[in-house]
């Protein structure tokens, strides 16, 4: 009697990780965080190089990859990004900036997170080419990566996973 | 036979047009959207994509000479090779002195999310540059299509629903703006929303509105100008009428008609009678007017009981009167009178004994001439019927009457009241001088009028005084029968208290102005005198020793039938 009056729930739940919404409060955050160093010329420059990803996307080129690919570049690109936001933390002596830095460090962690959840492990250890990456020595530059790669290829992967299709919104 | 020149000059010509109007048709919104894009940029050189898989951009300006001298170059910092590439530019003029330069990227070199670099030289020198140029940032669509606006349960609503535009990979990150405004009006609503349909609530009713969309990148991942409003659909909102309500009171409007309708049918009569009522038939007051007397007044007053009511004048001290019956009409003159005259005096069949010039007379008729006695008269063979004088006019000159009423056996006496009859009767004793001889009974019939003569100016007297209207009331009637020839025939049963106490045989009759009918029986010819063989009932009386010589008496026959009231 009392499991007539439970409702079948639906049998894969709803998973936070596979949100897009979470994705597009991380991708907001971000702009936030660039818009901020639009401005910023002097504050901005750190030393050393930083290695970013390159997040240029060509919707031939992009449909033409597999789901493999896709994870691996999304994965190393978060690499990238979360020793890039890292390292410039450690540099960082502005309080406000240093807010934001930590503040997308965090994010990247968790966008790190959310595609782990739904990648296949093989995809994990494999390095990319350099080609796919770039040098800046900018903080501004390091956000505009960020938040450009975040939309980018990260979103498009997000919406395009099959694990994820449930939770488009 | 066309020239060959010409024949290519017309070809070119037919495939330029051709190419054009397509051109045209695509051109328009392209034309829509740099318009646009125009608008809000504040830059020279925009650039924009519309599909996220193609990327262009253009400048206009006046008509120079250096129209071949421009270059574009393009850089993708994060391309694999850095290096500037340059975009093949395309010239169009709009308007009459104005020219735009329009470079469309190659679809490989589309990097999105990507910062772009662009320069316009001229002649080696930059004259226009854009940094920083993401392509998912400067996104143009298409205008929402299939709009359509429909009714919902509530009059009140409209509900609209729309395609997305065509994009690849990124359609949920398209935002819309709807605008409904009523026709006629300036009043917009617009809600801003994400989905592809929406409901309008608490509109007017029964109004006519136009509904536009147009869409927008949200701006999260890519973003954008407003496209160009779609083109209005327009809509009109319900009426507060429910058909079901509607439809449920008119039924029971139409039962409550038929009910009506049903009573005013069986009541029909009855509402008819109230608004036109019947006239009153007065049958019901007067017992038997149109039933048996056919709605003669007069005949109903005369014999109905209830004429008592209606006859209250005449109720006084008068008796009432008496209806006198005549039996049957008289034809002929009692043998002893009407051998003498009656042919003068019966040449009517009237019920009264009128005739034109002769003595008798009944209520007023013409008096007869009793002098007047026509020899030889005979009396007519088939002449059967008795008659009754009522008028004391008639004169004992001629009058056989006297001697007829003496012929009654047994009254002798006669009162004064009882003279107005005394006409009509004989006594006993002038019946025993009538001869019975048809010869003799001129002679007889002179013989009793002369001695009676005295009798008769008294009785003249009386009836004069009869005449002036002086009502005798009579106690009883009796009557006698006598035969043609003067027999006595019959006597009536009741009391004849005339016949005891009188000298002269008179019978009584009032008179009191009410005509009486009598009727009169026949009487035979007198000629047979002892033959009573037609009579029947004869001398019923057994006390009058005349009865017992009925058949030896000779009188004149009187039948007399009255109603006593």
């Amino acid at each position: 009697m009392l499991l007539g009056y439970i409702k079948p729930a639906k049998s894969i739940p709803l998973h936070p990780i596979c949100d897009i919404r979470v994705l597009d409060k991380f991708i907001r955050e971000a702009k936030d965080a660039t818009d901020s160093t639009k401005r910023c010329e002097e504050a901005c420059a750190l030393p050393g190089n930083f290695t970013l990803p390159k997040t240029n996307v060509n919707y031939r080129e992009w449909e033409t990859k597999d789901t493999g690919t896709k994870a691996e570049e999304v994965q190393t690109g978060l690499k990238l990004l979360a020793l890039a936001v890292q390292k410039a933390q450690n540099v960082t002596v502005n309080s406000n900036m240093l807010h934001l830095i930590e503040r997308s460090y965090s994010n990247l962690r968790s966008i790190t997170q959310m595609v782990r959840s739904f990648s296949t492990p093989d995809t994990l250890n494999r390095e990319r080419e350099l080609q796919t990456t770039f040098n800046t020595r900018s903080l501004r530059t390091i956000f505009h990566v960020y938040l450009s790669f975040l939309q980018g290829k990260v979103r498009l992967f997000f919406l395009h996973t099959e694990a994820c299709n449930l939770a488009t919104s | 036979m066309i020239h060959p020149c010409c024949q290519w000059k017309i070809g070119s010509y037919l495939i330029v047009l051709s190419a054009a109007a397509i051109f045209e048709a695509r051109s328009l919104n392209l034309e829509d959207k740099m318009l646009l894009v125009t608008a809000a940029g504040s830059e020279p050189l925009n650039c924009f994509t519309q599909t996220l898989e193609d990327f262009l951009c253009f400048w206009s300006e006046r008509n120079g000479s250096h129209t071949n001298d421009y270059r574009l170059f393009y850089q993708d910092l994060q391309g694999d090779d850095g290096e500037k590439k340059e975009c093949p530019l395309s010239i169009e003029r709009i308007g009459s002195n104005m020219s735009r330069y329009i470079c469309t990227f190659p679809t490989r070199d589309v990097s999105l999310f990507a910062p772009l670099e662009i320069e316009v030289s001229l002649n080696s020198s930059v004259i226009m540059s854009r940094q920083d140029i993401y392509i998912n940032y400067v996104v143009i669509l298409d205008p929402p299509s299939n709009v359509t606006v429909q009714r919902t349960e509530k009059p009140n609503q409209l509900h609209v629903q729309w395609s997305a535009p065509q994009l690849k990979h990124l359609e949920n990150s398209i935002m819309y703006e709807v605008s409904i405004s009523s026709v006629g009006s300036s009043v917009q609503k617009v809600e801003t929303i994400k989905k592809t349909e929406c409901i309008f609530a608490k509109l007017k009713l029964q109004t006519e509105y136009l509904v536009s969309v147009r869409a927008k990148p949200d701006g999260v991942s890519i973003d954008g100008y407003w496209t160009i409003w779609s083109k209005p659909v327009s809509a009109m909102t319900g009426s507060d009428l429910d058909p079901l309500i509607l439809s449920l009171s008119l039924a029971l409007i139409m039962i409550a008609m038929l009910l009506f309708l049903t009573m005013l049918m069986t009541r029909r009569r009855v509402i008819k009678e109230k608004i036109w009522p019947l006239v009153p038939s007065p049958e019901n007051m007067f017992d038997g007017l149109f039933t048996v007397y056919r709605g003669n007044f007069q005949e109903w007053l005369g014999r109905s009981s209830a004429h008592i009511l209606w006859n209250l004048q005449f109720f006084s001290s008068e008796e009432p009167a008496t209806a006198l019956e005549i039996m049957s009409e008289i034809k002929t003159f009692p043998p002893d009178l009407a051998k003498v005259k009656h042919q003068e005096i019966f040449l009517d069949e009237q019920s009264f004994l009128v005739s034109r010039s002769d003595p008798f007379k009944l209520q007023g008729g013409p008096l007869m001439d009793e002098g007047k006695q026509p020899a030889g008269a005979q009396v007519a063979p088939n002449n059967r019927e008795v008659y009754v004088v009522l008028n004391q006019n008639f004169l004992p000159g001629g009058t056989s009457l006297f001697d007829a009423h003496r012929l009654t056996p047994g009254s002798n006496d006669v009162s004064d009241e009882e003279m107005p009859l005394q006409l009509l009767f004989e006594s006993p004793r002038t019946s025993s001088r009538w001869d019975r001889s048809p010869a003799g009974e001129e002679d007889s019939f002179r013989d009793a009028s002369m001695s009676r003569q005295s009798s008769v100016s008294r009785q003249s007297s009386l009836s004069s005084g009869i005449e002036q209207g002086s009502p005798v009331t009579p106690a009883h009637f009796d009557y006698a029968k006598y035969g043609p020839g003067g027999q006595l025939l019959y006597l009536s049963p009741r009391g004849f208290k005339l016949e005891r106490n009188r000298n002269h045989p008179y019978l009584h009759m009032s008179d009191s102005g009410v005509s009486a009918d009598f009727s009169i029986m026949d009487f035979q010819s007198r000629r047979n005198t002892a033959d009573t063989g037609i009579y029947t009932n004869l001398c019923r009386r057994e006390d009058l020793p005349e009865c017992l010589q009925a058949s030896n008496s000779e009188s004149l026959t009187n039948h007399l039938r009255s109603n006593l009231s």
